[in-house]
């Protein structure tokens, strides 16, 4: 039975997908990651993480709308979500929040180290 | 637009048409007149007496029909000319029944052709063709027709006395029938050609401002026209500015967030080396490490505060008013800025008020956008041991317009005279500051200026270089008049 959590990294951008997925290891996490909205749903379901961290501007079908469908998803609900967008409009914010994430953090305006402070937060 | 055209034509058509008439029963007249005096007997055109009164009634009517025409176009109504001209081809068609049951239809069906000629220009394409096709069936119960109409008239006028064409169906016939529908049909494509060139004039008229066939009657029409043609314009134009506006609020959002991506992702990778993630590095490495950093971070405030200007500029900066305190705002920006004064030697102080402030209509976010950007000011440019001082005055709440003064004081490198006037444009940095903090966008104060506008206050300041310097901002404590538009 693995005592670490697992992370899902939803990205398409490659350079930050690896970063954070290196940095989350450092941490001592275990990492799934997904390039878009399809396979971030089939992967969701096969690893069951215990937090989704998800890129909102993605190939494809939207982070709005994968958000959507986390929640909807009864397996996957409860998984706290941080939207980790570069997206920072107010009316984005409040869309992602409405959706029921549980954080939004603009990528640019945060350091890995903040990040790895709120994934530790949200992931209690 | 279209139907004060319509009007025109219509009027127009209606003024012809009268026109038209006299021209065809002088005509008659005058073949009637010729025939008797000729004494022609196989003419086609030989009218009976009763058929100069009948022509003579229809003159008379025509000249009513004339001045009519004359009142109704300063009357200006769309609804009396459409009246008129239904009147207008009614008589005609009673004329040529009348005219038909006199002369035989040999010679009336013609004049049948002119009432359905004009139905093609007063009325859509199909009014002319089924008109034909009635009386075609009519030429074909002709002496039906014919008879009743007989004793109708015989019953009406004494001395009427007229032939019967006693046969039910002539083969004869069948040629009127035909040239009578076909004239239905050309009336009704005359008319379609008639009405395109109606829209043809409109749209140029549109184009040009002008009228090529101005009948110097309608002015007001053409000064109508003009204005809604300029309308027209302006709304076209406007919406192009829509689109563009538009356009370039996307592309600036679009670029910005896509900016964003790769400068967290250099923002990261400078921070794992800093922090030897990636291995140590050496002093000389650190420094230039800094160094990228430090400018990686001062691009994305950048990209940040570009994307707060493009929302200001484009109305998109929503500021909402709520009564708040603004002793607390000060407090908490205070104390959030402790942290890096300290780090910087500098005292940091607020002198709370003693009297009791109001609450003040503003928007709190905002409000502590423009605290941090003075602040952060501050502290940027005052050097190591230096004071920085902000205050709260009330003196101004006594007066008309209730207002808070805000000040934030320095005894940092100041603002040279020279470079005043321009410390609130965008991107500008007075020199020295750009030596004593070269990671400033100029933005800053520019966003500040915009948000105090919009509460309708004021914000200036006083410097001397080497002194220090002292910012001021006033908000109205009640609901502000917004002296400029966003």
């Amino acid at each position: 039975m693995e005592s670490k959590k697992k992370i899902l990294i939803v990205e398409d951008d490659e350079f930050l997908r690896s970063l954070t997925a290196k940095r989350l290891e450092k941490e001592g996490y275990g990492v799934a990651v997904a390039v878009d909205g399809e396979s971030a749903l089939v992967t969701a379901m096969d690893e069951k993480p215990d937090l989704i961290l998800l890129d909102l501007l993605l190939p494809g079908l939207d982070g709005f709308e994968v958000l959507g469908k986390f929640k909807a998803n009864a397996n996957l609900k409860k998984v706290p979500v941080i939207v980790f967008s570069n997206l920072g409009q107010k009316e984005d914010i409040e869309k992602a929040k409405l959706l029921g994430a549980d954080q939004y953090l603009i990528k640019a305006n945060f350091t890995l180290d903040d990040v790895m402070a709120k994934v530790s937060e949200a992931i209690k | 637009m279209i139907d004060s055209q319509s009007y025109r034509t219509k009027l127009a058509a209606n003024d012809s048409l009268i026109t038209a008439r006299f021209f065809y029963l002088g005509a008659l007249l005058i073949m009637i007149f010729s025939s008797y005096l000729l004494a022609a007997q196989s003419s086609v055109l030989t009218v009976p007496a009763t058929g100069l009164y009948l022509i003579s009634f229809f003159l008379g009517l025509n000249i009513f029909f004339f001045l009519s025409v004359k009142w109704l176009s300063g009357k200006k109504s769309f609804t009396a000319v459409n009246v008129f001209s239904y009147v207008q081809i009614a008589a005609d068609f009673i004329f040529a029944s009348l005219f038909t049951v006199l002369s035989g239809l040999n010679a009336g069906f013609l004049v049948f052709l002119l009432p359905i000629f004009f139905a093609g220009m007063f009325w859509p394409s199909y009014a002319p063709i089924t008109l034909s096709i009635l009386f075609s069936a009519a030429v074909a119960l002709y002496s039906t027709f014919n008879e009743i109409l007989g004793t109708v008239l015989v019953l009406l006028i004494p001395s009427f006395n007229i032939e019967f064409n006693s046969a039910f169906f002539d083969p004869s016939n069948a040629i009127i029938i035909i040239i009578i529908l076909l004239s239905g049909f050309l009336s009704a494509y005359l008319g379609k050609i008639a009405k395109e060139r109606d829209t043809l004039i409109s749209v140029c008229q549109y184009k040009l401002g002008g009228d090529p066939h101005d009948h110097k009657r309608e002015i007001d029409d053409k000064s109508k026209r003009i204005i809604q043609a300029k309308e027209f314009e302006v709304e076209r134009a406007n919406e192009r500015l829509s689109t563009l506006e538009k356009a370039k609020a996307d592309f600036v959002s679009v670029t910005t967030h896509q900016l964003r991506t790769p400068l967290a992702g250099i923002k990261w990778t400078f921070e794992m080396l800093l922090k030897g993630q990636v291995g140590e590095s050496n002093p000389n490495q650190r420094e230039i490490l800094e160094k990228g950093y430090a400018s990686t971070e001062r691009m994305i405030r950048m990209v940040n505060e570009i994307l707060s200007i493009e929302k200001i500029e484009n109305e998109r900066f929503e500021v909402v008013f709520i009564y708040s305190d603004m002793v607390k705002l000060i407090e908490n920006a205070v104390i959030e800025f402790q942290a890096p004064a300290i780090g910087k030697g500098l005292r940091l102080s607020f002198a709370r008020p003693e009297t009791n402030i109001p609450l003040v209509m503003m928007d709190a976010d905002k409000v502590r956008m423009v605290l941090d950007n003075l602040i952060e000011n501050a502290i940027k440019y005052t050097k190591i041991g230096g004071d920085i001082n902000i205050s709260l005055d009330s003196r101004r709440l006594n007066s008309a317009r209730p207002a808070v003064e805000v000040t934030v004081k320095d005894n940092g490198i100041g603002i040279s005279e020279k470079f005043q006037d321009d410390i609130f444009t965008k991107f500008y940095r007075g020199p020295n500051a750009r030596k004593a903090e070269p990671g400033g966008t100029g933005l800053g104060l520019f966003i500040s200026k915009t948000i105090i506008e919009a509460h309708g206050g004021t914000i200036w300041f006083e410097s001397e270089e080497n002194t220090g310097t002292v910012f001021h901002f006033s908000l109205p404590v009640h609901h502000p008049e917004r002296g400029e538009n966003l």
